[in-house]
């Protein structure tokens, strides 16, 4: 074998020169390529620490930037917060389009959470008519294009008088939310083992009662993560409010996307509102992040 | 043929000493046995000579070679792993050929090649499974096939057997005994078995919390362990220890027992007994005394009785035919040739001039 | 109350809700697509063709379905998707395989970067558009900065076509591809370290062991991921609109876009209907393949 003639050679060696020689001789090669790979490894971190943060702080910057200091590209500026406050007067009124956000974003996630439970919750405990239909039915709806699933309701909407009205937004997103909210909550249900369950109904208790007291404290993590996962997937939402909404419903992503005129940007009123849409979301995001840890981690303990 | 060394080797991660400085060096065609509990860094010790740790500091030699930082593709070892680290992908002839064909071995060799080691594992039958499809047995013979197919310098085995069933690692345990045998290769095994160490190895290295207890050939762990951790450890049921004072000539157990053998000096001291080397009913009243019996269990082919002396739990083997009561009181003599004393505080091993 | 009454309530509301909004439109879009209906010229739609006109003349029924294959337009887009799509599940997938061997291991310097991972999945793609015009702006924009460091020409990345799709592309793969990462990290976790370990012993350097052993083993999470990325990918919409709305030209119209502008800015219902139903197929397709290779096990 190789290494068996290199051995040769290496006892040959040996005994013609020190072993610190052939120690050396024999080791160069290691240290190098690791030293190598660990500086090829920090330039790809690095540029990889720079491809998520440029843009992120691009944007932050520009929002507390004077128009003048966008223009001139200026690195170091003096930051102001005066386009916070230029877009809550006329003609923009963010604020408004900020509290329809609130409204539609909260209120989709109030109602999708307790019916997603127990649709979960019923997938995960019993057997229905054509239970694996079913289950690739609720997750099929994401596949489709949303611009085919919004035609008609902006239709049906358009008819029923409820075009530009928050509860059309609520009901549409809604039922995009609603799949993501049963299937991931099923997954946390499916890890609770069934015994707690059936001692509670042999101590008395119903299903519903099992469901309130039993399952929803135990699943709370899963919940509260496909809540905020819903909550993200809501507020972030443009196609479902650009076709739905024109003036008084109008949320904040459309909003933004407002400032875009055929002559001159605003980018700093666009950057500001661009501020107002992340800042949630990325507390949201920390969040769930804890919380998909602490789902799975509980998971595994039991 | 190769003969490995470890020289003054410690290993440390982040506040963790898990080897500390640690010498022994491996003959040529050695069955190393390294033994010991979990956490004691017999893994940590393989790992560094496969090359998959690297020592912190300390010279690990191969013959005259010195191997700290060498990638394990370059030592020429071999390896079987608790788990098998079998590749799940291939099938048994790939999994088994695979270091072949990483050394460029042409087709039809590895073919022989292949054919060859599975035929001394018995696995000739199933080359063109999944290791999904294999009982845990069969993975296991895959993973020892594949370390014997090319002749490494030092074959090394990390707990191969304790995945298996009590029965099944009974019958492993005697065909590596008669693998090792015939390949004479150096070879490192860990375990914390000890009924594996006793019967497969040429020498057995203990360790404990990172070092060294003891290293020789097993008959003499068992017949002269050098202090109380390495006496305890070899030996099922294990050797009775009992606590207590040397002071007037006399020794003091731990409960106010005194017992009427002399220790070596005065002290805290140690003595232990293995259960096997006690007798019933003595005939001779020096060196014998009398407690009440704790528990007796009929194994069948022997008993075991429990006693207790001074508050302390002590074992003796008995023949297959007594019979007694909890509660009993019983003489017993510890045979005088055959008492171990160690210090009671650092459990060294006092040997007699 | 019976269990059986109790397990379809449960399931009901949340079911229904999602049937409906998923059937409803299907059906809608099926039944307008064909007719006809432009929304400025009247309230509701008119039919293609009535029995009473006979059967020779069923073949208006499909006038939809026969202007979008021999629209130009509509091919244009189709073509944008279906390279948009490739190319991005390609550069997404790559990536972030690439991103997860980066980011695999113990270190705090890779703990705060897979933190980081979620940020970008985070942010509204809307946003992400809108973004993305910004710094490519040839005078307030990133794109500008560099030119002008490098003393270029004006550089016009929006009018041109090329530019403009990789442009909307890489805000898209900017989108994705840290999501994957952080499931492909997941995914390298369950690689048993001691296939890999006993492959380094063999004698395998560790460029082999990823391709023939690591890789291998994650070939089940890869082609899912690829499928699901390619369903993304279809669906992008508002990345097109905040960036370049479809120009320069036609150059970045993907299928949803046209489908949106047919209906909402010329008010062609019935033929965005028909177009949609044309985009279902290949979606649907997609679908089934990913349900049958996340369904196998089970």
């Amino acid at each position: 074998m190789n290494s068996k003639i290199m051995n040769d050679a290496m006892n040959n060696d040996a005994n013609q020169s020190t072993p610190q020689a052939s120690q050396t001789a024999f080791r160069a090669p290691h240290v190098f390529r690791r030293w190598l790979g660990t500086f090829g490894r920090g330039v790809a971190l690095t540029v990889l620490f720079i491809v998520i943060v440029l843009p992120i702080l691009w944007i932050v910057s520009a929002a507390f930037k004077h128009y003048v200091d966008i223009y001139k590209l200026n690195i170091t500026f003096t930051p102001t917060i005066g386009n916070f406050f230029e877009i809550m007067r006329e003609p923009f009124r963010v604020q408004a389009k900020l509290l329809n956000s609130v409204i539609v974003s909260v209120s989709t996630v109030i109602i999708t959470l307790p019916l997603a439970l127990a649709a979960a919750y019923s997938f995960s405990r019993f057997r229905l008519f054509a239970h694996k239909s079913m289950l690739v039915a609720v997750l099929a709806t994401q596949f489709l294009p949303p611009v085919v699933i919004v035609l008609p309701f902006f239709l049906m909407f358009r008819d029923l008088g409820l075009y530009d009205t928050r509860t059309s937004l609520i009901m549409v997103q809604t039922a995009m939310v609603m799949p993501f909210a049963i299937w991931m909550i099923k997954g946390f249900i499916d890890q609770i083992p069934l015994d707690i369950e059936e001692s509670a109904m042999i101590d008395g208790a119903t299903r519903m009662q099992v469901l309130v007291q039993m399952i929803l404290p135990m699943a709370l993590p899963g919940i509260i993560t496909a809540g905020i996962f819903c909550f993200i997937l809501s507020w972030n939402d443009f196609i479902i409010a650009v076709i739905l909404t024109s003036n008084n419903a109008v949320t904040l992503p459309v909003a933004m996307s407002l400032f875009n005129r055929e002559e001159g940007d605003l980018w700093q009123l666009l950057s500001a509102t661009g501020i107002l849409i992340m800042l949630p979301i990325f507390v949201c995001a920390t969040f769930m992040q804890r919380y998909l840890i602490r789902g799975t981690v509980a998971g595994a303990v039991r | 043929m190769t003969t490995v060394t470890l020289n003054r080797i410690n290993k440390n991660w982040a506040g963790f000493h898990a080897v500390k400085d640690l010498s022994l060096s491996i003959a040529e065609g050695e069955f190393l046995v390294l033994l010991g509990p979990s956490g004691c860094g017999k893994t940590t010790t393989m790992r560094m000579i496969a090359g998959l740790e690297d020592p912190t500091n300390g010279d690990l030699m191969f013959d005259t070679q010195r191997m700290n930082g060498v990638p394990p593709r370059q030592r020429d070892v071999s390896m079987v792993f608790q788990n098998y680290g079998l590749y799940p992908h291939m099938t048994v002839f790939d999994n088994i050929a695979y270091p072949l064909k990483l050394r460029g071995v042409p087709a039809a060799q590895r073919d022989v090649e292949v054919k060859r080691a599975a035929a001394r594992v018995e696995l000739d039958h199933l080359l063109q499974r999944r290791p999904a499809a294999l009982s845990g047995g069969q993975r296991q013979r895959v993973a020892l096939a594949r370390s014997i197919v090319r002749r490494p310098r030092v074959f090394l085995m990390d707990e191969p057997l304790s995945n298996l069933d009590a029965k099944l690692r009974g019958t492993m345990r005697a065909e590596l005994k008669h693998l090792a045998r015939e390949l004479a290769v150096t070879t490192v095994y860990v375990t914390h078995d000890q009924v594996e160490a006793m019967t497969l190895a040429s020498r057995v290295a203990i360790m404990k919390d990172g070092t060294l207890q003891q290293i020789d050939a097993p008959e003499t762990i068992y017949n002269d362990p050098a202090n109380a951790f390495v006496a305890g450890f070899l030996g099922s049921p294990a050797m009775n220890l009992l606590h207590g004072e040397g002071r007037d000539g006399a020794f003091y157990v731990q409960g106010g027992v005194t017992l009427p053998i002399a220790p070596p000096r005065e002290g805290k001291l140690s003595l232990g007994v293995r259960p096997e080397d006690v007798q019933i009913g003595a005939d001779q009243p020096r060196g014998s005394f009398s407690a009440k019996i704790f528990a007796f269990e009929l194994l069948g082919d022997l008993t075991l009785i429990t006693l207790k002396i001074g508050g302390e739990h002590f074992v003796v083997k008995g023949d297959k035919s007594i019979r007694y009561a909890d509660g009993d009181l019983i003489t017993i003599r510890p045979d005088p040739q055959r008492l171990y004393w160690f210090d009671g505080v650092t459990g060294e091993r006092i040997r007699n001039a | 109350m019976s269990e059986r009454f109790i397990k379809y309530a449960m399931v009901a509301p949340g079911l229904l809700i999602v049937l409906v909004t998923a059937l409803y439109p299907l059906i809608t879009t099926f039944y307008l697509s064909f007719r006809d209906w432009n929304l400025g010229r009247s309230n509701a739609s008119s039919a293609l063709w009535l029995p009473s006109d006979g059967i020779s003349q069923i073949g208006y029924l499909f006038d939809n379905y026969s202007r979008a294959l021999s629209d130009p337009s509509m091919w244009n887009s189709a073509w944008v998707t279906a390279r948009f799509t490739v190319v991005s599940v390609i550069l997404t997938v790559g990536f972030a395989l690439a991103i997860a061997v980066l980011l695999f291991g113990k270190g705090s310097v890779r703990a705060v970067l897979r933190s980081m991972l979620i940020l970008p999945f985070a942010m509204s793609p809307a946003l992400i558009g809108a973004l993305w015009r910004f710094m490519a702006n040839a005078d307030f924009g990133v794109a500008g900065a560099i030119s002008r460091a490098l003393h270029l020409k004006n550089v016009d990345i929006l009018g041109n076509a090329t530019a403009a799709f990789w442009l909307v592309l890489s805000s898209d793969v900017w989108h994705w591809t840290p999501y994957f990462a952080l499931i492909f990290i997941g995914a390298l976790a369950s690689v048993p370290k001691e296939s890999q370990e006993a492959a380094e012993i063999d004698g395998a350097t560790p460029l082999k062991v990823f391709f023939s052993i690591t890789l291998p083993q994650l070939w089940p999470v890869l082609s899912v991921a690829m499928v699901l990325k390619a369903i993304f990918a279809m669906k992008v919409f508002d990345q097109v609109v905040m960036i370049t709305n479809g120009g320069p030209g036609q150059a970045t119209q993907t299928l949803t876009h046209f489908i949106y502008f047919q209906g909402f800015k010329y008010l062609n219902m019935s033929y965005a209907s028909a177009v949609g139903w044309l985009l279902v197929i290949p979606t649907m397709a997609l679908t089934v393949l990913y349900v049958r290779l996340t369904q196998r096990g089970k």
